[in-house]
C-alpha cells in the first residue's frame, strides 16, 4: 500500500489517511488498533471492497478485488462468513469455488480430488468426524477451525483475518493459533486483524499499530510485546 | 403509542389538537353511512336473511361427501401444482430482482415485472386462463402459478437481500463467481425463510383455489358456488365442513415439516 486514503462514501470523511505498509511473503503480521482505527477498513481495501480514494494498493502484484487476486487470497471475517445451513464439509468446500466452475459446480458435483482435499483440511483442523454436521450444530471453535479449512481447500497464499477469535476462551485461542502458525509455515502470509494486544504479541513476527486512519507504528520481533504495543497507544 | 396514534390522537399530549380524533370519528361516520351501514331496514333485513341462511346450513347433507371428495382432491392437487409451478418460476426472477446477486441494472425490470403480476387479483386471473384455456381445473392451477409467482417473487427477493452480507463477502473472497454466489451462499442462507414462505403459500392456494371454483376454474369451489345458487345450504356446509378438515390436516403437516426443517437451524441464528 501507498499512502492509500480511503472512505465509505465521497462527502464522508476519510476512514484511513495515507496508510504505507509492505508485506512480504510468508510474513505473520498483526495490524492493531482501537474500535474505528481503521483495522476492517484495511483489510477491506487489500479485498478490493473498497477502492482507496488516493495511493494506491497491490496484492500479490495485481489489483485487489480482480477474480485472479481473490482466489489467491482467503478471508475469515469477524463473523466467520460460514454458511450455517450447509455442512463443515460443504463450508470447507467454498473454498475450491475459483477452480470448479461451470455447471459441476451448481449441481453440486464437486470433483473427488476436491472433495478428499476438503476432508483433508478437516482433519487437519481436528474435525475429521464432524465433517457432516451443519455449521450451525457446531460450536463456536468448530466453527472458526471450519473457517481455517476453507482458507486452507482455497490454497490461498495470503489469508486476511479480521478478529475472528475475539468470542473465544484463551484455551482455545491458543489451539488456533498453533493451527495458524501450521498454515504460516506452509509459507502462507497471514495478517491478521486484531484489538487485543496480548494476542497479538503471541501471534505475530510483526505488528502494526494504526490510530485515527494513520499508522502509528511498525514493530519486529522482540518489539511486539504487549507492554510496547499498549504504550504506543496510550 | 405507535406513531399513527400519535399523529391522530395529537402525541398524546393534553396541549395537543383536541379536534383530530373528532375529524377521524366523523370521517368514519361518514364513510359507514355511505357504505349504507346506517340503513335501519337493511340492517335487520340482513340479520333476519343471515339468521335463515345459517339455520339452513344444518345438518350438514352427508350424501354429497364422496363427488365433494373428489373436488376437494383436485382443489389440493390445483394448490400443490400451482404452487410449485409458481416457485419454480420466483425462485430465478427473485434471485435477478435481489440487489446483492443480479446485475443493478437488470434489478427494476424483473421487479417491475413481479409488480405487474402482483397488481391483478387471482380471480382475475382466473378468469383470464378461463377464458383462454376454458372451464375446469387447468385454468384455475395456471391462476394460482401466477399468483404465487407475484408473491413468493417478492417475498424472496426481500428474504435473499438481508442474507448477512459478511457471509457473502467471505464466500465471494474465496473467488466464487456471483452464480455460485447465490447458489452457495445467498440461496441456503436464506432457505429457511423460503421453505417457511413457500408452506405459507400453499396454505394460502388451498384457500384460494376453493374460491377459484367460483368462476369455473375447477375444483370444490364450483360446488360451493352450484349449492349457493341451488340454495342448497345444507350440502354447502358438507362442502366447509370437508375444506375445514382438510386445512386443519394442512396445517398439522405444515407444522411437522416446519419443526423438520426450520426450528433447529433457525434457533441457532
Amino acid at each position: 500500500m501507498r499512502d492509500v486514503w480511503a472512505s465509505y462514501s465521497p462527502d464522508s470523511p476519510p476512514v484511513l489517511k495515507g496508510i504505507d505498509l509492505t508485506v512480504e511473503r510468508g510474513d505473520a503480521m498483526s495490524i492493531i488498533g482501537s474500535s474505528g482505527s481503521g483495522k476492517t477498513t484495511l483489510l477491506r481495501v487489500l479485498l478490493g471492497y473498497l477502492k482507496p480514494s488516493r495511493g494506491r494498493a497491490e496484492v500479490l502484484g495485481a489489483a485487489p478485488g480482480s477474480e485472479h487476486v481473490r482466489a489467491r487470497v482467503g478471508y475469515i471475517p469477524q463473523q466467520l462468513g460460514l454458511v450455517l445451513n450447509l455442512s463443515a464439509l460443504d463450508n470447507a468446500l467454498l473454498g475450491s469455488l475459483s477452480r470448479v466452475k461451470g455447471l459441476r459446480s451448481l449441481t453440486g458435483a464437486f470433483p473427488r480430488r476436491e472433495v478428499e482435499q476438503a476432508r483433508e483440511s478437516l482433519k487437519l483442523v481436528g474435525l475429521a468426524d464432524k465433517a457432516d454436521k451443519k455449521a450451525w450444530e457446531l460450536s463456536g471453535g468448530e466453527r472458526q477451525r471450519v473457517a481455517i479449512a476453507r482458507t486452507l481447500v482455497q490454497r490461498a497464499e495470503v489469508l486476511l483475518a479480521d478478529e475472528f477469535l475475539s468470542d473465544l476462551d484463551h484455551h482455545r485461542v491458543h489451539d488456533i493459533l498453533d493451527m495458524l502458525r501450521e498454515v504460516n509455515r506452509r509459507g502462507v502470509t497471514m495478517i491478521m486483524v486484531t484489538h487485543d494486544l496480548v494476542l497479538a504479541s503471541e501471534w505475530g513476527q510483526r505488528a502494526v499499530v494504526i490510530h485515527e486512519g494513520k499508522k502509528l507504528a511498525d514493530v519486529r520481533d522482540a518489539a511486539v510485546t504487549a507492554t510496547s504495543l499498549a504504550e504506543m497507544l496510550t | 403509542m405507535t406513531s399513527f396514534w400519535k399523529t391522530v390522537l395529537g402525541k398524546g399530549s393534553p396541549a395537543g389538537p383536541y379536534w383530530r380524533p373528532i375529524l377521524v370519528a366523523v370521517l368514519l361516520a361518514l364513510a359507514m353511512a355511505n357504505l349504507g351501514f346506517f340503513s335501519q331496514g337493511g340492517i335487520i333485513r340482513g340479520l333476519r336473511n343471515g339468521a335463515t341462511f345459517a339455520s339452513g346450513l344444518f345438518p350438514p347433507d352427508p350424501s354429497v361427501t364422496p363427488t365433494l371428495l373428489g373436488a376437494m382432491f383436485e382443489t389440493v392437487q390445483m394448490a400443490f401444482v400451482g404452487t410449485t409451478l409458481g416457485f419454480v418460476l420466483a425462485v430465478p426472477l427473485s434471485l435477478l430482482s435481489a440487489r446483492n446477486v443480479s446485475p443493478r441494472w437488470l434489478v427494476p425490470w424483473i421487479r417491475s415485472l413481479l409488480g405487474l403480476v402482483r397488481a391483478i387479483p387471482v380471480l382475475l386471473w382466473a378468469l383470464m386462463f378461463v377464458v383462454t384455456f376454458g372451464l375446469g381445473p387447468m385454468a384455475g392451477t395456471l391462476a394460482l402459478a401466477v399468483y404465487t409467482l407475484g408473491y413468493l417473487g417478492k417475498l424472496y427477493y426481500e428474504n435473499l437481500e438481508g442474507v448477512n452480507p459478511e457471509v457473502l463477502e467471505a464466500v465471494r473472497g474465496t473467488g466464487a463467481s456471483k452464480v455460485q454466489l447465490a447458489r452457495f451462499a445467498v440461496v441456503p442462507e436464506a432457505a429457511n425463510a423460503l421453505l417457511s414462505q413457500l408452506l405459507f403459500m400453499y396454505e394460502y392456494n388451498v384457500r384460494s383455489s376453493a374460491v377459484l371454483g367460483f368462476v369455473g376454474a375447477g375444483g370444490i369451489g364450483f360446488y360451493m358456488f352450484s349449492y349457493i345458487n341451488s340454495f342448497n345450504y345444507q350440502k354447502l356446509m358438507t362442502a366447509v365442513l370437508l375444506t375445514l378438515a382438510v386445512m386443519v390436516l394442512l396445517d398439522l403437516f405444515s407444522a411437522r415439516v416446519r419443526d423438520r426443517f426450520l426450528a433447529s437451524g433457525a434457533s441457532t441464528r
